[in-house]
């Protein structure tokens, strides 16, 4: 949360408009804001009439959907080729410890790995989002 | 094993989660507190509740016993488990949340417009709900009876009592904090008994050695077989017999076989002298070879095409925790889009975390305990080892502590699975009588699995783990990252495609569990469906959407505004 200043409550609501309205208003969730009103205001408008800017949404989504796609060709450049290398691995009776790489790489180095794509993932998706706030403050 | 402190240990586990249960009780009296803790869960609470969940019984035990049994190639079911996560965060968390709905079917049916798609939603949840929480009581029975002494049955029973009354006493909220600390009791109780088990081990025998030759038992080793085994032997094996080897009656005789396969009666007792080689069981027509139950589908079959299955397995592994229902109904909690992501990443480094341990108990039981690749109950690697490593009072109290963490296993998962299940019975299924009526749907939805485990105690249903992953990946996969990320599709199009992937894939399995016995690739394919069921569900969904373009819901522009701008409402109500 960068600066979160007080959190402020507001209804969360279901779907829009759909019949499934049995638990109508129900949650509340907090918002996090950065301070500034008009910019609040600015993102109410935009929600009270959703298709207002759907140029910004498009292009908040493509780059999102951009981020993602890497994210996960990250994921399979790194993942992907390990089951052809680990065949490759010199026969155990031949020359041991092809297990123990198997354990370093797998059991070890994978986890590190696994988060700091993550990480990298949210602190780029949520810079997306900053950026995509600009925009939506032009209307 | 003791069974007292077994005992005390596992009630210690059932009472703490009734006690934080109950607590929640205190605080939970709306009907969003039931369901999504009201929106208010701290990342960090979250993922500690996440992670908590996610780690069932196939983790804290099956994987280990994998190790013991197959090696390390096995290793890539936790890395599956924890990269599915990586894949959630990057396509379905945020968005997800920022949808508003409560389950499933709700952002099927906020998407769509559509209630048909939303009952097919519905019906998914359940099955793969009920699916994947019959294993669990089963796998709960398995443990308690070999940690209590308590009859099979009962421990699944137990299980599914507990569960009912934690999830029905608090709902979401008391469950939150009951996983959350079901997590840090199965991290302790791998991680304590961890660092006695290898300062009792020493490095000796080395890990290279215990994992790449094959297991020999170490010392006099005495190995009753309860169930009626073949074994193949690569050299000639002596042995001391009493019961039936071959059809032939032994009474503590001298017992010598030759290299071959051999049968092994039930109840037979075998007495292994130092160094002997574990004899190897023999899979037979089946496709189990009794190595571990826990991941057999996912297992079965990897001598056919090992590098096929293995990619089969990262495909199920990879997009199936994204369709998990009881996963994902956890994003719900999360106060915004945003915390849902650090959450995420937090579940990462937790789960991660957590999958450092499983290995090296792995690799211990391949070297201490190698009696359970003879009988097959690998799953019972990670509960013996204290007692045999570093044995007297202080062993028994460690395996009492891992007999906790097992039982917390158990709890946690199938309270998630419940939960889930129960939602959506409650909202889709029965007529809407507000709470009281959430506690009948949560006693349905544990009532169906445990009957089943009870009735159906002798089939293999462990198969059922996998069933769940691959339905799965092939029929929510498809519908979250489309419905989040594609304008186009409709109604139409992702019932059919929900339809024909998790139907295929449900098939598949099926056949390979009920089915004749079929060899080489036919049984490869059905025994690892997702490869070809995930882009099968994709494919129909984005097809029948293209044929059906005039019916793509109308409040879609809105809806993907709802789903991809950052701390708004979450529900247009215009």
């Amino acid at each position: 949360m960068g600066a979160p200043g007080t959190p402020r409550r507001e209804v969360v609501t279901g779907a829009t408009g759909t019949s499934r309205q049995g638990h109508g208003p129900s949650g509340t969730a907090r918002t996090p804001r950065r301070g500034h009103g008009p910019r609040g205001t600015a993102r109410i408008r935009a929600h009270e009439d959703p298709a207002a800017d759907p140029a910004a949404v498009r292009s908040l989504m493509s780059r999102q959907l951009r981020l993602a796609a890497m994210t996960s060709g990250l994921l399979v450049a790194l993942i992907g080729p390990l089951p052809l290398a680990f065949r490759a691995l010199p026969d155990a009776a031949t020359r041991p410890g092809g297990a123990l790489v198997v354990w370093a790489v797998l059991g070890v180095a994978a986890y590190p790995a696994l988060l700091l794509i993550g990480r990298w993932y949210v602190v780029h998706a949520e810079r997306n989002e900053r950026d995509a706030g600009d925009p939506t403050g032009r209307a | 094993m003791n069974q007292t402190y077994g005992t005390a240990a596992v009630l210690a586990a059932v009472l703490a989660t009734l006690v934080i249960g109950s607590a929640g009780l205190r605080i939970s009296r709306t009907t969003s507190d039931f369901y999504v803790a009201s929106r208010t869960v701290p990342p960090y609470l979250n993922a500690m509740a996440v992670s908590g969940e996610y780690l069932s019984a196939a983790s804290f035990l099956g994987i280990a016993g994998l190790v013991a049994a197959q090696g390390v190639d096995m290793l890539w079911f936790p890395v599956g488990y924890t990269a599915g996560y990586l894949v959630l965060l990057a396509f379905v968390a945020a968005p997800l949340r920022r949808s508003g709905a409560y389950t499933l079917p709700d952002f099927a049916e906020s998407r769509l417009e559509s209630t048909a798609a939303r009952r097919v939603a519905s019906v998914l949840v359940v099955g793969i709900g009920w699916l994947y929480l019959l294993p669990q009581l089963q796998g709960a029975g398995l443990t308690l009876g070999l940690v209590t002494g308590a009859p099979r049955r009962l421990g699944g029973v137990l299980v599914a009592v507990v569960v009912a009354l934690a999830v029905a006493a608090g709902g979401m909220r008391s469950i939150t904090f009951v996983q959350a600390f079901q997590y840090c009791l199965k991290l302790t109780a791998l991680l304590v008994p961890a660092v006695f088990l290898v300062v009792a081990w020493h490095g000796d025998p080395g890990p290279g050695a215990a994992l790449e030759e094959p297991p020999a038992f170490r010392r006099h080793t005495q190995v009753t077989v309860d169930s009626t085994v073949r074994i193949r032997l690569h050299e000639p094996l002596r042995a001391v017999a009493a019961g039936a080897v071959d059809g032939k009656r032994y009474d503590n005789a001298a017992l010598l076989l030759d290299p071959g396969v051999h049968e092994v009666r039930a109840g037979t007792r075998l007495r292994f002298p130092p160094g002997a080689a574990v004899p190897e069981r023999d899979g037979g027509s089946g496709p189990r070879t009794g190595a571990s139950s826990w991941a057999t589908p996912l297992s079965g079959g990897r001598d056919d095409h090992p590098l096929y299955t293995t990619y089969g397995l990262i495909f199920a592994t990879f997009l199936g925790t994204m369709g998990l229902p009881h996963v994902l109904v956890r994003f719900y909690t999360n106060p915004d889009g945003r915390a849902a992501r650090r959450t995420t990443v937090v579940v990462l480094a937790l789960v991660g975390g957590f999958y450092l341990l499983p290995p090296l108990y792995g690799v211990l039981g391949r070297i201490y305990a190698p009696d359970l690749l003879l009988t097959g109950n690998t799953d019972a690697a990670v509960l013996v080892l204290c007692e045999r490593l570093v044995g007297g009072v202080a062993g028994d109290l460690l395996g009492a502590l891992i007999a906790a963490g097992a039982c917390a296993a158990f709890l946690s998962t199938a309270s998630g699975l419940t939960l889930s299940v129960a939602g959506v019975l409650s909202q889709d299924v029965l007529p809407s009588l507000g709470v009281r009526h959430f506690r009948l749907a949560t006693l349905l939805a544990i009532a169906v699995p445990a009957t089943a485990s009870v009735a159906v105690s002798g089939l293999p249903v462990a198969d059922a783990v996998g069933l769940a992953f691959a339905v799965a990946a092939s029929s929510f996969c498809p519908l979250l990252v489309l419905g989040i990320w594609w304008r186009g599709l409709t109604a139409p199009g992702a019932i059919a495609g929900l339809l024909t992937g998790g139907g295929s894939a449900l098939t598949a399995v099926g056949l390979t569990i009920a089915g004749p016995p079929a060899d080489g690739w036919t049984h490869t394919l059905l025994a690892w469906p997702a490869v070809w069921s995930v882009p099968l569900g994709f494919l129909t969904m984005v097809l029948v959407s293209v044929a059906t373009r005039d019916r793509v819901p109308a409040g879609t522009e809105a809806a993907m505004a709802r789903l991809h701008l950052p701390e708004r409402p979450a529900g247009a109500t215009s």
